[in-house]
């Protein structure tokens, strides 16, 4: 049995079981976009001075570079005929996506583990960058934020054991959910796919945006006659992968 | 009754069903408000059958209210006198048509002022470290520390408007926006929605106390108890900034210290720009610059993780998804306000499924609709091209025009309304500007049908 007859037995036929494929893909591109999200915060590091290494750069870059794509997607959804080479596109950068995002998963474990939590007592104003301003600005002594002995009473926090298996559980889950996404995304491009194919075999279509993108040539539309090429060929790839 | 007869009354009155009332289809009373205090009727429509929905929701509901009721630390008479004042206000028509419907908002108002009253010894223990290591293995860094790096006044009260003004205000007139412009019975679940978001944000937060970046700021990773005060985070620069104590005390004594996760100050404005975008769907790009000014500033002030902030947004996603699937009437574009309504229709996910679209259908019905006899078949760039439109449709999609909703009146009701002085709805409307710029934008739709 090959990859591709054992990926089409994995595919879910319905979300979870019970909802119907496009509002699965529509809760997980909801969701992706609000990751991708951080991209754009994380990269704000550059105003407030924040040290972050050259893998937080690429990390957040990269989610930003994503996100258009994925809300293209998501409003092209219920839309016919534009929505197949959308969905195509974004079905194969969340295949991408996936990947990349599992390496990154295993280096920011080994970055939490290794150089944050390392000083399970220490103050955190150490770690606070080029001013320093959070703790400083946010403690204000004398109006009761110091540790008092109230805080040597350990019956009311999780143990350490209990923080490491809830750390490692919940990445398990998130990577674990990450791939199911993945395959609703594969499986409702799939079907999405066969359907055009089949219905649209013996008529030639032309596509109106194409024309208005290709008939322009400003900065804009030359941007858009590339995303454009790339969601066909991503078309393409699938059609001729599916088949 | 002179005061009614007064300009007060009757300008904002004349105003009023000008714009809106005027709006208003013969003989169709769907949108009218019940005005009656006749108990037994609501009591006769509890003898109605009732769904297993209904019994799950009113069920979950009573439930927390008995909840509520066992550990507010009131006495007995005067926890019984409250609840039975609301019940009455549940069984009295006029005012039930908006208590039932807001029934999980007041479950989640109650659950969170009480739940500080909550005995030490019955709540789960609190994470320190799992909310900062999360953000660094999914998100790469601790984002809140990343923007909190740097503060200045102007920044603060950039960062307090939406955290600690706007929050606290835009539900309400989201509210009422919805009510004039959605549909009716559309109210009904945005109350659904945006209640049973924030209760089960609360449960939550109850059920798994997590610490937030000001703890970790403060004391480190160092273990927390329940007798810890809170803090106002970066708000207490504002306190300082403008000489008065807003937050300090009152964040100081909040009854869930430790329900940083999910963040449902990011819930509340990701449930009010869906709804709004859902409202005005022209305005998308406005309403997300608002959930993403309120993240920020959510960050900036230390008082969430970025995983709380998309935790609480994911709660508000599903949550209004369910309601949109479920409960939400179709926004229909070309209708002005509530009264402009004659039925209301609930989305059919069968119609809605790509996977169930007809491609094939739709290109000959297509050259059937617009007598084109030859290929190639093009289709338009409009966002709305899944539907056909109609041969004889005089108003563009997004249209939102209170003329537009005038052509499903009968000729003599709209000759009625054209010849008062008062009510002549050909007058230019407050959304003909919007109309305008609607034209324009579906153009590509309008040279489709020259075209054809």
């Amino acid at each position: 049995m090959n990859v591709k007859s054992r990926l089409t037995l994995i595919l879910p036929q319905k979300f979870f079981g019970v909802l119907p494929l496009f509002i699965g893909v529509e809760m997980v591109l909801g969701v992706a976009i609000l990751n991708k999200a951080g991209g754009a915060f994380g990269v704000l590091s550059l105003l407030t001075g924040h040290p972050i290494n050259f893998w937080q750069w690429l990390y957040n870059v990269s989610c930003l570079c994503i996100l258009p794509f994925y809300i293209s997607a998501l409003s092209n959804l219920t839309v016919k005929f534009r929505n197949v080479r959308k969905i195509s596109f974004a079905c194969l950068i969340y295949t991408f996506d996936t990947a990349f995002g599992l390496l990154y998963t295993f280096y920011f474990t080994y970055f939490w583990f290794s150089s944050e939590d390392t000083n399970p007592t220490g103050n955190e104003r150490r770690d606070l960058g080029v001013s320093g301003g959070i703790a400083a600005e946010a403690v204000q002594p004398g109006k009761g934020y110091t540790i008092s002995s109230s805080t040597t009473d350990l019956s009311q926090s999780a143990s350490p054991a209990r923080e490491l298996f809830l750390t490692v559980s919940a990445t398990l889950i998130t990577t674990c959910l990450r791939f199911y996404f993945n395959l609703v995304m594969i499986s409702f491009s799939r079907s999405l796919i066969k359907q055009y194919t089949n219905d649209t075999i013996n008529v030639n279509i032309i596509d109106e945006e194409a024309q208005e993108i290709f008939s322009r040539n400003t900065i804009l539309s030359r941007i858009k006659k590339a995303v454009y090429e790339l969601e066909m060929r991503s078309k393409d790839i699938l059609t001729e992968y599916f088949q | 009754m002179s005061i009614l007869r007064s300009s007060i009354i009757q300008t904002p009155y004349q105003w009023f069903h000008y714009y809106f009332l005027s709006e208003k289809p013969a003989n169709v009373n769907i949108a009218d408000l019940e005005f009656s205090t006749d108990m037994s009727k609501s009591i006769n429509k509890l003898k109605h059958p009732w769904k297993i929905n209904d019994i799950v929701h009113y069920s979950f509901l009573s439930s927390v209210i008995l909840f509520v009721y066992i550990i507010f630390p009131a006495s007995f008479i005067i926890k019984t006198f409250i609840l039975s004042v609301f019940v009455s206000c549940f069984l009295i028509p006029l005012t039930g048509q908006f208590f039932i419907h807001a029934l999980p908002i007041f479950c989640w108002l109650a659950l969170f002022f009480t739940c500080g009253k909550i005995p030490h010894e019955w709540k789960p223990a609190i994470s320190v470290k799992f909310l900062p290591a999360m953000e660094t293995i999914l998100y790469g860094d601790n984002l809140s520390n990343v923007l909190a790096s740097v503060t200045t006044s102007i920044l603060d009260v950039f960062a307090w408007l939406p955290y600690g003004i706007v929050h606290f205000s835009s539900p309400f007139i989201v509210a009422i926006l919805i009510f004039i412009f959605g549909p009716p019975t559309s109210l009904r679940s945005f109350g659904f929605a945006f209640g049973y978001m924030n209760l089960l944000g609360v449960l939550t937060q109850i059920v798994f106390p997590a610490a937030p970046p000001w703890y970790k700021n403060l004391y480190g990773l160092q273990p927390a108890n329940y007798s810890m005060s809170g803090s106002p985070g970066g708000l207490g620069r504002i306190d300082e900034l403008l000489g008065v104590d807003m937050y300090t005390t009152a964040f100081s004594n909040s009854p869930v210290i430790f329900g940083a996760f999910p963040s449902l100050h990011s819930g509340c404005a990701v449930m009010d720009v869906l709804f709004l975008c859902w409202l005005f769907p022209k305005y998308k790009y406005v309403w997300w610059s608002y959930a993403c000014w309120l993240w920020w500033s959510t960050m900036y002030l230390t008082h969430h993780y970025f995983i709380d902030l998309i935790g609480g947004a994911l709660l508000a996603f599903v949550v209004f998804n369910y309601t949109k699937y479920n409960h939400l009437p179709i926004m229909s574009p070309n209708k002005f306000c509530r009264w402009s309504y004659s039925e209301i229709k609930l989305i059919n996910i069968e119609e809605l499924n790509p996977l169930n679209f007809n491609y094939n259908e739709f290109i000959y019905n297509d050259i059937e609709l617009h007598e084109i006899p030859e290929e190639p078949v093009s289709f338009p760039s409009s966002s709305n091209s899944n539907l056909p439109l109609p041969n004889n449709y005089p108003y563009p999609y997004d249209s939102r025009s209170r003329q537009a909703s005038k052509i499903f009146l009968n000729n003599q009701i709209l000759e009625e309304e054209e010849t008062s002085s008062f009510e002549n709805s050909a007058t230019t409307s407050v959304f003909d500007e919007v109309e305008q710029l609607t034209t324009i934008n579906s153009n590509s739709s309008d040279d489709y049908r020259k075209k054809n």
